[in-house]
């Protein structure tokens, strides 16, 4: 067909070359005059005209070349043209009658438009013809399908390869693992690949007419007891957030599938005695870190004497964990926040699952009843109270102590509308129940030791969550209730009582986006509740008794009702003043009304955030914290109502480096100061009315923390995940006016935590969690004295807090082994604690004249089995 | 048992005490009494006096020599160290087991001990005593009780202080010492052996304190400056031998509400013990700082 025309490319391309006295244009349009014009501005081809290759041209297999003398009207317009260089066969006609039609911007003259003369070299160059398409024929018919689902787990495996070895016929699975192959009749090695699958062949037999239906159930090449859940990186908007996915969480050697628990392992935490489940979190005391559920504030986050967590692992999401610098969005807490995020039932068909071991059973089920409706439920119930008896010691001297502990725990959440949807709705229970008996008897027993503890707590929680565009709300209130029942001996006799705290809270966060990725977070985090005390104390409180003395004054009922109200207000402002740079300055108001006594919180905080490079991103925090003292604190027969709230001011800076894009680093400083906390004096003054009066409470105390952070963390790849956490840090405290600062009871200056899991595939998972601790500070007993009005000794202390018990070491082990069934799995896992033996002695126990001392031993080698299915 | 497991080593921990308090083996103060434990005054311009006496036993000291020395201070510390106003009372060597001195607090130890304890006004000032005991080998043992000044809630000292109208108090007074059933029967059966008598180490021997008196009443004020009472004293028994050992979980202390029903009985394990004399030694505290003691002798058989 026709050509195309390398001169008139070379005119768009290269003006440049036109001239008058060169090359192929030429310029001839005027005689000298003693003013010699020049070309300022040379023509461009802006129209081209492809001319008509002429048919006997074509048929003969001829090209040429034809030379023209085109004039150029100022306007640009071809005035004229002819062939001063032929080529016959046709060409000559057919290229004028092309380049007549051509256009062209106005030439320049000394700066004027102007015509011009140029010749143009039309080439004629033959091209192959193209084929004639073919008329697509019809598909052959569907003769195989089916879907392809992960073996275990049952879920649907997209984007796997489908194919019959026999025949060039492939598919590809959708979202829902189903595939289509049109194979004609005959046997067919049906051959299923997938990335993370072992392949999977069968032969199958297609027949004529026939459409052949199948479900091919694909094994994982590395599998577990837990399914992995990868989510895009969350953006960071704070300084420091340890957050932790499901199945880092279920995994970490050593907390036993427990997900809370592997907070213990995270910089910046302490470890806790007796294997507490408290969390002592950069220097404050444990009743300073808040614990959240999806935002709610909750009362305890484990069960009794160190149990599991209150959430069923197969509920949890994920973990936040803040050792400090959190935003606004949090209250109440002047050390850490933990918050524990529930996840929605499937999206897709039903799922359940089932553990058992020595202490408890829980069971999870989840499915969805619609496209939007979706529901899950979890119940957890331990039996060591059935247990533990037959463990403990029956002397028939010293008689039996019997410790009875039983919790249990639910949640059921319900979600209507999907991710995406304008309006999405979840309403959500959970609680959770913990009763502790124990009774000393028997043996030379002239009576009866009893203690009884009962704690509970439940939430019911709704979620709309609304998002249009830019905006979004989130608007959550829930109901509550606390209850707390505790009891020394038995009978009319009894001492103790119960707490019972109905209640509820509303939390309502209204978010803009802005243009540029900024984003305002205005919020209201409302708490209100009531504290109803029903106790029976003995008066010793209410006057002095002589030393070494019970009360021999009946006990006295005390009752309370203690109003709560904490309105809290916050707000937020993300600037991302660059694409690297996030300041966030924030401020939060508490007006509290603690028991008819008004109390107010201004808590300014900032975060900043700057990448530097791709990988390596600066940050710190810096943030005022404010928490009420327990209300009982501020009674006026056993507190002091003029108590102020609790404070701190928290700061940090820190570095975060990705090494790899599964491999970062996070070294992070801190410096925290805690002030006006409520501490109990044991004082007497003389009050303005002369008279002596008990001073319980003041707010002197004064603490301080600093230390570094490191986090070097390898994230969930295929077979590995793990972390190596140390931290270097001192926690100091005084009372105000009362000297220097000494060391706190609970500092620990090292802190390293080595954790790892690896799959080593076919079902087998082997994971271990090193510890090395420093020892906490201690002071020495250097004798005793006997007091003769108690009739026992007391220790005499050396200087406080002058030495340090042992350094704690510890190395924990995890085997588990999976088998996977086409619908189910079933995993067992063995959990070994303290592989090694070694000997960590929480405490000792002094004989009675302080002369001898015996280790309160530690965990010794403590291996636990346990089973698992799921569905 | 995964994280529970510390809790129960810890309580099981608990149960095994080798030495036992009540075994008395070796140097030992065992007990203190002031006679009075307390007084009370305001409406006279006369000081009390304090005879004070302990009970020191060394079954391990061949009969080597015992030193005393008083010592009496106007702050709350058991050794009478660590502030300013102690003074020294008494020294010489323990005869017959007891060490003993008479205190006798000026006017300006008394004020010193009121100006360290804004409640005394209220309760009474704790005058600490300490002791402590010597031996030429290096022992030293130092122990110390508290005797109670109080101001009388009648005179005018008081009222004028406190706004009060109450009437005098009682002092407390030692409580009597209580008849110790060694093998007896309640109503005197008298038991082979006499003086000492015989016990066997199975059954264990079962000892009963039969009290001497009625206990006496009393009122306390409260910090609300409203008065409770009359309370009821509670009687503690803290039992010792020098041979076995009463059992650490039988205190003979009061029950938590009910001010008559006072365990009284307790048992003495012999087991592992060779046949010898032994001597019991019981304490009797009131609660309030009155204190006195029993001594019985008795014999494990073959």
């Amino acid at each position: 067909m026709a050509a195309a025309m390398l001169l008139a490319l070379g005119l768009l391309v290269h003006p440049a070359p036109v001239s008058a006295y060169e090359g192929e244009v030429e310029r001839r349009d005027k005689p000298p005059e003693p003013h010699v014009p020049v070309l300022t501005k040379p023509p461009q081809l802006l129209r081209f005209v492809e001319a008509t290759y002429p048919e006997e041209a074509i048929k003969d297999g001829l090209t040429g070349e034809v030379v023209l003398q085109v004039d150029i009207a100022a306007d640009g317009s071809v005035a004229d043209a002819q062939v001063t260089g032929g080529a016959g066969h046709g060409f000559d006609e057919a290229a004028l009658a092309a380049v007549k039609q051509f256009g062209f911007s106005p030439a320049e003259i000394d700066g004027a438009p102007a015509p011009v003369r140029i010749e143009y070299r039309y080439h004629f160059v033959l091209k192959e013809k193209p084929p004639e398409p073919e008329q697509p024929k019809p598909p052959p018919p569907v003769t195989f399908h089916g879907r392809i689902i992960e073996r275990g787990s049952r879920t649907p495996i997209a984007g796997a390869s489908v194919s019959c070895k026999e025949r060039d016929e492939a598919a590809v699975t959708d979202a829902d693992g189903a595939f289509e192959l049109r194979a004609p009749a005959g046997p067919c090695t049906a051959t299923v690949i997938s990335y993370g699958h072992q392949t999977f062949t069968r032969l199958e037999q297609l027949e004529e007419g026939k459409v052949l239906e199948v479900t091919y159930h694909l094994m994982p090449t590395n599998f577990g007891l837990y399914s992995t859940v990868v989510r895009g990186e969350r953006e960071k908007r704070e300084a420091v957030v340890r957050s932790m996915e499901r199945e880092e969480l279920q995994k970490v050697p050593g907390s036993f599938g427990d997900p809370i628990r592997a907070i213990q392992n995270m910089p910046g935490v302490a470890r806790m005695p007796y294997g507490a489940g408290f969390l002592l979190v950069r220097g404050a005391l444990p009743q300073e870190t808040g614990a959240y559920m999806d935002s709610v504030e909750i009362p305890l986050l484990f069960h009794l004497l160190g149990g599991p967590s209150v959430v069923n692992p197969e509920f949890l999401d994920k973990l936040d964990f803040f050792p400090g610098g959190f935003g606004p969005g949090y209250g109440r807490a002047i050390g850490g926040i933990v918050d524990a995020g529930t996840r929605r039932g499937t999206p897709t068909d039903y799922h359940g699952s089932f553990k058992i071991d020595f202490l408890d059973s829980a069971a999870f089920a989840e499915a969805a009843v619609s496209e939007k409706l979706s529901v899950a439920f979890a119940g957890r119930r331990s039996y060591i109270d059935l247990l533990l008896p037959h463990f403990l010691p029956n002397d028939p001297r010293t008689g039996a102590i019997s410790v009875l502990p039983r919790y249990w725990d639910y949640q059921a959440r319900l979600d209507y509308g999907q991710k995406g949807d304008k309006n999405v709705f979840t309403l959500m229970a959970f609680g959770s129940d913990d009763n502790l008996a124990v009774v000393a008897s028997g043996g030379q027993r002239d009576r009866e030791f009893a203690l009884s503890s009962h704690t509970n707590f439940h939430r019911l929680r709704a979620n709309w969550l609304w998002h249009d565009g830019a905006w979004s709300n989130l608007f959550a209130p829930y109901l509550g209730r606390d209850a707390t029942d505790t009891t020394f001996g038995s009978g009319d006799a009894a001492l103790g009582g119960n707490v019972i705290q109905p209640g509820g809270g509303l939390r309502d966060e209204l978010a803009v986006e802005l243009d540029g990725g900024s984003k305002i977070r205005l919020g209201a985090d409302w708490a209100l509740f009531q504290s109803q005390f029903n106790i029976m104390v003995p008066q010793l409180g209410e006057y002095r008794r002589f030393p070494g003395s019970d009360s021999n004054a009946p006990p006295e009922k005390v009752q309370r009702s203690v109003d709560d109200f904490d309105f809290g207000f916050y707000l937020t402002f993300e600037a991302r003043l660059t694409p690297s740079l996030l300041l966030i300055p924030g401020l939060r108001l508490d007006q509290i009304r603690l028991g008819g006594h008004p109390k107010s919180a201004t808590d300014p905080r900032l975060t900043v955030r700057w990448g530097v490079t791709e990988a390596t991103t600066l940050k710190g925090a810096v943030g005022h914290y404010s928490q009420a003292p327990q209300a009982f604190y501020l009674d006026s027969q056993f507190g002091n109502p003029d108590l102020e709230l609790n404070k701190a001011f928290q700061s940090s800076l820190g570095v975060e480096h990705k090494i790899t894009p599964a491999i970062s680093v996070d070294v992070t400083g801190f410096y925290n100061r805690r002030y006006d906390i409520a501490v109990a004096t044991g004082k007497t003054v003389t009050g303005d009315d002369g008279l002596p009066h008990p001073l319980r409470y003041v707010n002197d105390g004064l603490g301080r923390a600093y230390g570094v952070e490191l986090m070097l963390r390898h994230e969930i790849t295929a077979n590995f995940f793990g972390w190596l956490s140390y931290t270097l840090s001192r926690s100091e405290q005084r009372n105000r006016g009362g000297g220097d600062y000494q060391l706190s009871p609970y500092d620990q200056p090292h802190i390293l935590t080595l954790v790892a899991q690896y799959k080593m595939g076919n079902g087998w998972e082997f994971g271990g969690r090193f510890r090395l601790v420093s020892g906490m500070p201690s002071t020495p007993i250097v004798g005793s004295t006997y007091d003769a009005d108690r009739q026992g000794y007391s220790a005499i202390g050396g200087e406080v807090l002058s030495t340090r018990e042992p350094t704690f070491h510890q190395l924990d082990l995890r085997v588990d082994k999976g088998w996977l069934f086409n619908d189910w799995k079933l995993g067992v896992y063995l959990d070994v604690q303290n592989v090694y033996n070694a000997n960590n002695p929480e405490g000792y126990q002094w004989d009675y004249r302080y002369r001898t001392r015996s280790e309160i031993p530690g965990i010794p080698f403590l291996p636990t089995l346990g089973i698992k299915g799921s569905f | 048992m995964r994280n529970l497991a510390p809790v129960a080593l810890l309580l099981a921990a608990c149960t095994g005490a080798v030495d036992y308090p009540s075994n008395l083996h070796d140097l030992r103060i065992v007990a203190m009494r002031s006679e009075p434990p307390e007084a009370v005054v305001g409406m006279s311009p006369q000081l009390p006096t304090f005879h004070l006496e302990a009970l020191v036993l060394d079954p391990a000291g061949q009969g080597r020599a015992l030193h005393y020395a008083f010592r009496a201070c106007p702050f709350n510390n058991l050794r009478c160290e660590g502030g300013s106003g102690a003074i020294d009372l008494a020294q010489g060597d323990v005869v017959d087991n007891i060490a003993a001195t008479d205190f006798s607090p000026s006017l300006d130890f008394i004020q010193a001990a009121q100006k360290n304890d804004p409640a005394s006004i209220l309760f009474g000032a704790y005058l600490m005593v300490s002791l402590k005991v010597t031996t030429d080998d290096g022992a030293e043992l130092v122990s110390g009780k508290r005797v109670v000044l109080s101001l009388d809630r009648g005179s005018p000292m008081f009222k004028q202080a406190t706004k009060l109208q109450l009437p005098s108090q009682t002092a407390n007074k030692n409580p009597l010492e209580p008849v110790l059933l060694l093998g007896e029967k309640p109503d005197g059966t008298p038991v082979a052996g006499g003086d000492r008598p015989a016990v066997a180490v199975s059954p264990a021997p079962t000892f009963d304190v039969k009290d001497a008196q009625d206990r006496e009443e009393y009122t306390v004020i409260k910090y609300d400056l409203t008065t409770l009472g009359p309370l009821l004293e509670s009687f503690d028994y803290t039992w010792y031998t020098t041979k076995g050992h009463f059992t650490p979980f039988g205190s003979g202390g009061r029950v938590q509400g009910d001010p008559k029903d006072q365990p009284t009985k307790t048992t003495l394990d012999l087991q592992g013990e060779e046949p010898g004399d032994f001597d019991i030694y019981v304490v009797v505290r009131d609660g309030r700082g009155g204190e006195t003691w029993i001594r019985r002798a008795g014999r494990l058989g073959q």
